[in-house]
């Protein structure tokens, strides 16, 4: 066989030879070549037209490039996705002439901005989009390469200076980047700046205009009011002040209503350190201005002073279905009544005829009412909603916060919390025996309470529920009496309350829980049960998590409370395989082997 | 009752509501009108245009996409399949092609749409070698474009 191979080459030096079998080598490679794309021309996705292959690389491409949430807007997916490119060469034929495939130049946790620089060339003069960026030293003119050109920038979303994830800086600043950043962008939707580190956005950005803009978030960017580039058609806007707007250049009064009043498409308005300067009560005695309608909006947050959140609520008008959430900042807002007024305003606010869906606001039904969040100096919020049942829930963020009870006053002077069914408290310990007592207890419809937190915290629950004395009797409105099964029950406190549910939080000790804290709970359980025992459905009481207790508390428990459904969602089960779960193993044996394991009539026919 | 004569010159008689599902015989249906004469498919075969029929059954009655827009161009960044979908196209690769092409020609976005994805998620996670073994593709690279595909992997996924 050797001497096959090497007849016709005796007579050349070793050199010669090589050079003459690495072309030989080479010709069958590039014949190998040739037959493979031959071959792959044949082959199914190969047979598909261009574009149907290019969409299934698009949908591929998009799935993984994920985005966290739209106030971030940053991607931080990957660009495995490329490799469509490297499988054969019509495909890559095919994605490199597909352009929007690569007008998402956002590097998420790259390194190397190297494959935002073919991503740039490859889209060629289409619309892009950058949602985020790592600066790297190969490329340092890059970024200002891709932003020097508004009229192509469709998305935008770049935190600037900041050490970041893995401690990777992004050596950029707005300041310099955005430096006499004058020009028009006429197809720009969505803008998400975030500036750190003293960074700011120069004045005159964006200053030729940005019409097509429809999302606009900025962070500390310390743009002025009249320098912000609204657009009619925004539909998001959230800006954000980490100074309290202390050196920001804040609109007055006027400019900000009339600036409101530009963007009737507003969805979500985010506003914290950005309300207006002046408040009403400084302003000189004139007619109120109409009220500004945002009849789209469906989230509202407004983070400031007090008074200046009482102020703006009170000159704009949002539908009923609008989240709203108020963020105090100062320590005067308890005191002054500003929150009382922002309560008070904000029932006019929804009060008003916006009309959605052709329903003016004041005629929805129940599952229409807003919800609110209330916001004391980001340590508690109690997020109120009616839908699709009223349902309070509240939420503190410092365990060792006490919602007050002159708050939950304010809350009951200005929301009716009658309907209220279920409540679902986290954090319980923010809950005092005597709000619960003179708020919750005495509410005639509440059927279902969550109390997340430690055993503790839940007992002053059970301590309430139990205990019926000192209560001011309040009876249910007409309406309600047979809802709420008042027929038999003698007391005046959780009247309807037949679904009690304890969440624990996480235990520090593995101490058992003491029999006197069972009997405690046994205890207030049945004084509840007893007096509920005219009520049709049988009460229930569950345990979520396993921090507490443990099979023989829960046996006690259940011993003890025999007309309480005791439910726990941490108990012990023999695993029990599903029925379908094992016919379809056995059609699975029954294909693979050709034997048929099931004996279905069906099957048979 | 709509008849359609398949590539493989086997009629099938359709209820005009359930392949109205395909925008290409809807728009021909308005355009010719009520006719007896039987709307020719030279691309598709018979085995493939049941399976069609199958998806546009079940679907029948629901609205159809209001949109000419691509969701994928437009950011739909899911790859998710209603489950009776999955089912459906739980079928060999070569049907799997045969039901994209189709719904391709006879315009039914939504399938079309559903087919992609199908592709799109068998390839998710696999290396460029591992998705030409999956469809069965050669490499057909030069030297020099592997040299450079070398490279771009290297950036893609440099962490």
């Amino acid at each position: 066989m050797l001497e096959g191979i090497k007849h016709g080459f005796e007579d050349l030096d070793a050199a010669t030879y090589d050079q003459k079998e690495a072309r030989r080598i080479a010709g069958l490679e590039e014949e190998t070549r040739l037959f493979n794309i031959r071959r792959n021309a044949s082959t199914l996705t190969c047979r598909l037209p261009v574009e149907v292959l290019a969409k299934i690389f698009i949908i591929h491409s998009n799935e993984s490039l994920e985005s966290s949430d739209p106030d971030d807007g940053l991607y931080w997916g990957d660009f495995v996705w490329i490799r469509v490119t490297h499988v054969c060469r019509h495909w890559r034929e095919v994605a490199l002439a597909y352009i929007p495939l690569w007008t998402n130049l956002s590097t998420g946790f790259l390194k190397s901005t190297n494959i935002t620089e073919v991503l740039f060339q490859r889209s060629r003069a289409a619309p892009i989009e950058l949602n985020n960026f790592t600066w790297d030293p190969e490329h340092p003119d890059l970024l200002q390469r891709i932003v020097s050109q508004p009229s192509r920038l469709r998305s935008l979303c770049l935190e600037s200076y900041k050490v970041g994830y893995v401690n990777r800086p992004t050596r950029f600043k707005f300041k310099s980047l955005f430096a006499n950043y004058t020009d028009a962008a006429p197809i720009l939707e969505r803008l998400i700046l975030k500036a750190y580190a003293r960074d700011f956005v120069p004045q005159g950005f964006l200053s030729g205009g940005a019409p097509s803009l429809n999302h606009l978030t900025l962070f500390d960017t310390k743009l002025a009011w009249g320098d912000l580039p609204l657009a009619a058609g925004l539909t998001h806007l959230h800006l954000e002040d980490g100074d309290n707007g202390k050196f920001l250049q804040r609109p007055t009064f006027q400019e900000f209503t009339d600036a409101l009043k530009q963007l009737p498409s507003l969805q979500c308005l985010i506003l914290m350190g950005y309300l207006p300067l002046d408040t009403r009560h400084s302003l000189p005695r004139s007619p109120p201005s109409p009220p500004v309608h945002l009849p789209l909006l469906q989230v509202l947050k407004l983070a400031d002073f007090s008074d200046k959140i009482a102020d703006v609520i009170g000159v704009i008008r949002v539908p009923a279905v609008c989240a709203v959430c108020f963020r105090y900042r100062g320590d005067d807002f308890e005191a002054s009544g500003n929150v009382a007024r922002a309560l008070e305003n904000l029932n006019i606010a929804f009060d008003d005829e916006t009309e959605v869906d052709d329903t003016p606001s004041k005629h929805r039904p129940l599952q229409a009412v807003p919800i609110l969040e209330l916001m004391h100096g980001g340590i508690c919020r109690i997020h109120l909603s009616r839908e699709p049942e009223c349902a309070l829930d509240i939420l503190p963020t410092n365990t060792h916060f006490w919602i007050s009870v002159e708050w939950h006053n304010i809350l009951k002077q200005h929301f009716d919390l009658a309907p209220l069914v279920d409540l679902e408290v986290s954090e319980s310990n923010s809950l005092s025996r005597e709000t619960w007592k003179q708020i919750f207890a005495p509410l005639p419809n509440l059927q279902k309470i969550s109390v997340e937190g430690t055993l503790e915290d839940f007992l002053t629950f059970i301590y309430v529920l139990q205990d019926d004395s000192d209560l001011e009797a309040i009876p249910p409105p007409q309406d309600d009496q047979e809802s709420s099964g008042s027929g038999g029950i003698p007391n005046s406190h959780f009247t309807a309350l037949t679904d009690v549910t304890f969440c624990h939080a996480t235990k520090d000790d593995d101490d058992e829980v003491p029999l006197s804290v069972i009997d405690t709970l046994i205890h207030g359980l049945k004084r509840w049960s007893s007096r509920s025992s005219g009520q049709n459905s049988k009460i229930s009481f569950e345990i979520k998590g396993d921090a507490y207790f443990d099979e023989e508390d829960i046996a006690l428990l259940r011993k003890s409370l025999l007309d309480v459904a005791v439910s726990w969602d941490s108990e012990w089960k023999p695993f029990e395989v599903p029925p379908d779960f094992i016919a379809a193993q056995l059609n699975e044996l029954s294909d693979d082997s050709g034997t048929d394991w099931t004996d279905t009539e069906d099957d048979s026919d | 009752m709509v008849l359609l004569l398949t590539s493989d010159n086997e009629m099938f008689s359709v209820a005009e509501d359930v392949i109205k599902r395909s925008a290409y015989i809807k728009n021909m249906l308005e355009d010719v009108g009520e006719s007896d004469l039987p709307i020719p498919l030279p691309n598709v075969e018979s085995n493939v245009l049941v399976k069609i029929l199958e998806y546009c059954e079940h679907y029948r009655g629901e609205p159809l996409p209001a949109s000419d827009v691509d969701p994928a161009e437009i950011g739909d960044r899911s790859l998710d399949i209603a489950d009776w979908d999955q089912k459906y196209m739980a079928v060999d690769q070569e049907m799997l092609f045969e039901i994209i092409l189709a719904a391709n020609y006879l315009d039914i976005k939504s399938l079309l749409d559903v087919g992609c994805k199908t592709v799109a998620k068998m390839m998710k996670g696999k290396s460029s070698e591992e998705i030409r073994t999956l469809f069965n593709i050669a490499n057909d690279f030069t030297p020099e474009e592997e040299a450079q595909i070398r490279k771009e992997n290297a950036w893609a996924e440099c962490r």
